[in-house]
């Protein structure tokens, strides 16, 4: 069965990108554009791994992560931080909010998937 | 030295009387002996002599008697047998037959064995021819014979040895009676010398009592002079006083250390300061030494009774042993210690010590210290209260200028808060003159005047006041109040804080301005981070897509050209990192997170995470360590940086050779050497290296890329962990960069 991965990314480019890589590696996927379309989703599905931009137009993706983990559904479904943001605290802050793993864009494909494998 | 036979040679001395008899004796009598016994051997030798010729006659006789008739043999035998006795001779004759003795005379059976009674000395022997025979003749003395020939001569020993006795005896007396007169002699010679030195002494006596009295009067006389100088000297100042005395007080007492000390009160704990010391021996006028009370209480409790004191005490001894230390320190022998007192205060001390003897100090010396410190107390007296009266006058001067020329206003109230003192000062901050305000209530002026009466803090405070004109502005007040009895004075400083409280307000406005700016910073700082990642990761996102050949394969050419883009992205991806870090340096945001680490561990993931790329240029990538682990206070990610920035240096600038990290420990600090054998600098390369953009050679950036920012990043990184890096290098041979960090010592 195919993996559905959910792309949290507000910046159309790069959702264009990791939906390329990740269509390449054979992962289904589904972009939400910011916060509240990504909450709204997993309402109503139940992706199997999030990749969460942290800097989102209506709220923090950290925010969104925690508002997920609230959820009982939601509370081993991977999270990884995927973000342009490299002031030093954040990656804690991410932790404690309860995402998994953290990349810094600029991401390598390999990198990319390798770290999804490990998941999945 | 005393010669340990001397004894004897005394006893020697004394009997040499004995002595010299005994000599004389035993001498007198040994020649009186050798004598005798010549004597005797010459009488021997005459007896001997004698009895030969008697011998020979008679042998002669016989001889002739047997010639006439041999066979008369036997008669002639009875004959000399019969007078053996009357002449002493005893004669035999022996014949020699075929080579045999054969006795004829006496017949061998007749012949008594007593030859034992002949001596061998005393024989004669005689061989002759009576025709055929041959007969040999021997004449022997009978010891009658000897004794009538031979008598000792006892006279001459008898008469040696009474002679040797007689001079024994004589020269016995004569040395005895001798040494009884060298006793008399001495005996004399001792008397007289005792007595010579009982008058010397006695002279001595006379002269000592002379010599005093003219010292005494010496004394007086000096002392009068000293007096009368000190009721006639003007000094030109308390030490100057001071000093004078000092000197002279030595000088007519003859003391060999001469000092006065101040007593006073400092932090509740009484000193006493030496204001003034002569030392008489090197003519040294000193001062500044101390003594506290909390070294030597005892000695402050003795000074406390204001009495003379003679040390060392000879009456309490837990006193001496505290002055101990100083006493021996000087090598003070004695001590005599005036308190000078004024009204029962104790204002100094003059002390007069002793180095040279132990001096036994007279009353005259007493009194005349007594009298010294009465002068140095009304001479401190004196001073104390010029000083108090310039320091009253020049006070009241001051404030009156002060009160007079302030900005401030200075306002005296009395007690029911009405104005007694108006200055102007305060007639320029309010309006009113000296002359509208005198008597006046403050509250005119100081609507809220109730509050500084109840307020009593040192604190100045601010209060709203009333202008002349009826505005109001804030002011701020700083007062005082003295309550003696029912007499109240009170004291207010005012200023006017009108224009500082607009500063003050401008000053909050600026800061908060400031702070939003650097806000400002940080958060442009953060978003250009963001922005400039944003489109990069979609840049090096598709071009590795394509790379990978997610849309189709490729042709060489644009592989190569693919390449190329990748390589420029890292390359600017590098760039914007750098920027960024030194961008937040320069604007003091980095902050370190300052945590103890171990050293050692950092550096070896370091170094295992390089050795792969160095495994791919053929270098030696190696490891020194002194300790197995070194914990050091930093900022891990921040040192991790440095340290790959060195490695990757290192090994992008070696082409063949290897690289080396050693770490130092030291006390202080601890060290990293990062050495290679790469291309090297050259001193003005060196330079320049700490400075951005500015790598040795911009051919260099070309060549081997990177931005030229990682050394100065590291350098502001190191001095935020106020560590140091620094760089030895020579041209082609290779470079060493080292690192140091400050280390806290152990369980500090």
């Amino acid at each position: 069965m195919i993996k559905q991965i959910l792309i949290v990314e507000d910046n159309e480019d790069n959702s264009l990108l990791v939906e390329k890589i990740l269509a390449y590696y054979g992962f289904g996927t589904t972009v939400a554009l910011n916060g509240k379309s990504a909450l709204a989703y997993c309402s109503s599905h139940q992706p199997d791994l999030i990749l969460m931009d942290l800097s989102l137009p209506d709220m923090d993706g950290i925010e969104v992560a925690r508002l997920l983990r609230e959820n009982t559904r939601y509370q081993k479904v991977p999270m990884i931080a995927l973000t342009a943001n490299t002031m030093r605290g954040i990656q804690e802050r991410a932790q404690e909010a309860g995402l998994n793993a953290f990349l810094t864009k600029p991401i390598l494909p390999s990198d990319l998937i390798l770290l999804i494998r490990s998941y999945l | 030295m005393k010669n340990p036979f001397s004894p004897f040679f005394a006893f020697f001395a004394a009997h040499r009387g004995y002595g010299t008899a005994a000599a004389i004796f035993l001498v007198g009598a040994s020649l009186s002996f050798v004598a005798f016994h010549l004597y005797q051997l010459e009488d021997k030798r005459h007896a001997q002599q004698e009895f030969h010729k008697l011998a020979h006659d008679r042998l002669a006789g016989i001889r002739a008697f047997l010639l006439a008739d041999p066979q008369q043999l036997s008669w002639i035998e009875n004959w000399f047998t019969a007078s053996e006795n009357t002449i002493g001779m005893r004669i035999r004759i022996e014949e020699q037959v075929q080579g045999e003795h054969r006795s004829v005379h006496p017949s061998p059976s007749s012949t008594p064995n007593d030859s034992a009674l002949f001596p061998e000395d005393w024989r004669y022997r005689e061989t002759f021819k009576l025709g055929p025979r041959t007969l040999e003749a021997t004449v022997l003395a009978t010891p009658d014979f000897i004794a009538r020939h031979l008598a000792p001569h006892w006279d001459i020993l008898i008469m040696g040895l009474l002679f040797s006795g007689f001079m024994a005896f004589h020269v016995l007396i004569c040395i005895n009676r001798q040494l009884l007169v060298e006793k008399k002699v001495r005996e004399r010679t001792n008397e007289l010398a005792a007595m010579n030195t009982l008058l010397q002494e006695e002279i001595h006596e006379r002269q000592r009592i002379e010599q005093d009295f003219t010292q005494a009067q010496q004394n007086l006389k000096r002392r009068h002079e000293a007096l009368e100088y000190f009721a006639r000297f003007n000094p030109s100042g308390l030490q100057d006083a001071i000093h004078q005395i000092t000197l002279r007080t030595a000088g007519v007492m003859q003391i060999d250390r001469t000092s006065i000390w101040f007593y006073e009160m400092r932090k509740q704990t009484p000193v006493l300061s030496c204001a003034s010391l002569y030392i008489s021996a090197s003519h040294s006028l000193s001062h500044f030494q101390e003594l506290t009370a909390t070294d030597f209480p005892r000695y402050f409790e003795a000074l406390s009774q204001h009495s003379p004191l003679i040390l060392p005490s000879p009456h309490n001894d837990v006193l001496n042993r505290e002055l101990d230390s100083y006493l021996s320190s000087l090598h003070i022998r004695s001590k005599l210690d005036i308190p000078i007192v004024f009204e029962g205060h104790l204002l100094a001390v003059l002390c007069c010590e002793e180095t040279r003897k132990n001096r036994e100090w007279l009353l005259e010396d007493r009194h005349f210290g007594q009298i010294i410190a009465d002068i140095i107390a009304i001479l401190i007296e004196q001073s104390a209260r010029r000083k108090a009266e310039k320091a009253l006058k020049e006070s009241e001067e001051r404030l009156g200028f002060i009160r007079q020329k302030s900005i401030d206003g200075i306002i005296a109230v009395n007690e029911k808060g009405s104005v007694i003192s108006w200055n102007f000062g305060a007639e320029k901050i309010f309006g009113y003159n000296e002359r509208e305000m005198l008597g006046q209530s403050l509250a005119l002026v100081l609507p809220e005047n109730s509050l500084l009466l109840q307020d009593i803090s040192t604190k100045p405070i601010e209060l709203k006041s009333r202008h002349k004109d009826g505005h109001l502005f804030p002011v701020e007040i700083s007062h005082s109040c003295w309550k003696n009895g029912d007499l109240y004075f009170g004291m207010v400083i005012i200023r006017d804080i009108t224009e500082r409280k607009e500063n003050e307000k401008r000053l909050i406005q600026a800061m908060r301005e400031a702070h939003a700016a650097n806000e400002a910073k940080s958060e442009f700082l953060a978003t250009i981070s963001h922005e400039l990642r944003t489109p990069l990761n979609a840049v090096i996102g598709f071009n590795q897509c394509l790379l990978m050949g997610m849309d189709g394969p490729l042709n060489e050419a644009q592989r190569i050209s693919l390449k190329k883009i990748e390589k420029s992205s890292f390359h600017l991806l590098t760039l914007i990192n750098d920027i960024l870090d030194l961008a937040k340096i320069e604007a003091k945001r980095m902050e370190l997170e300052i945590r103890p680490h171990n050293l050692v561990n950092l550096i070896v993931s370091c170094v295992e995470e390089m050795q792969p790329i160095a495994k791919q240029k053929h270098l030696a990538l190696s490891l020194e360590l002194d300790e197995p682990s070194l914990l050091l206070e930093m900022d891990k990610f921040r040192i991790r940086q440095v340290l790959m920035n060195l490695l990757s240096n290192a090994i992008k600038f070696t082409e063949k050779g290897s690289i080396c990290v050693r770490i130092l420990t030291e006390t202080h600090r601890a060290s990293v050497q990062v050495q290679d054998t790469g291309i090297g600098l050259t001193p003005t390369e060196i330079e320049k290296i700490f400075h951005p953009f500015s790598q040795a050679d911009s051919t260099i950036t070309r060549k081997y890329g990177g931005t030229g920012l990682g050394l100065a990043i590291s350098k502001k990184i190191m001095e935020l962990h106020r560590g140091t890096i620094s760089v030895e290098s020579t041209k082609g041979v290779g470079s060493t960069f080292t690192l140091t960090l400050p280390r806290k010592e152990e369980g500090a």
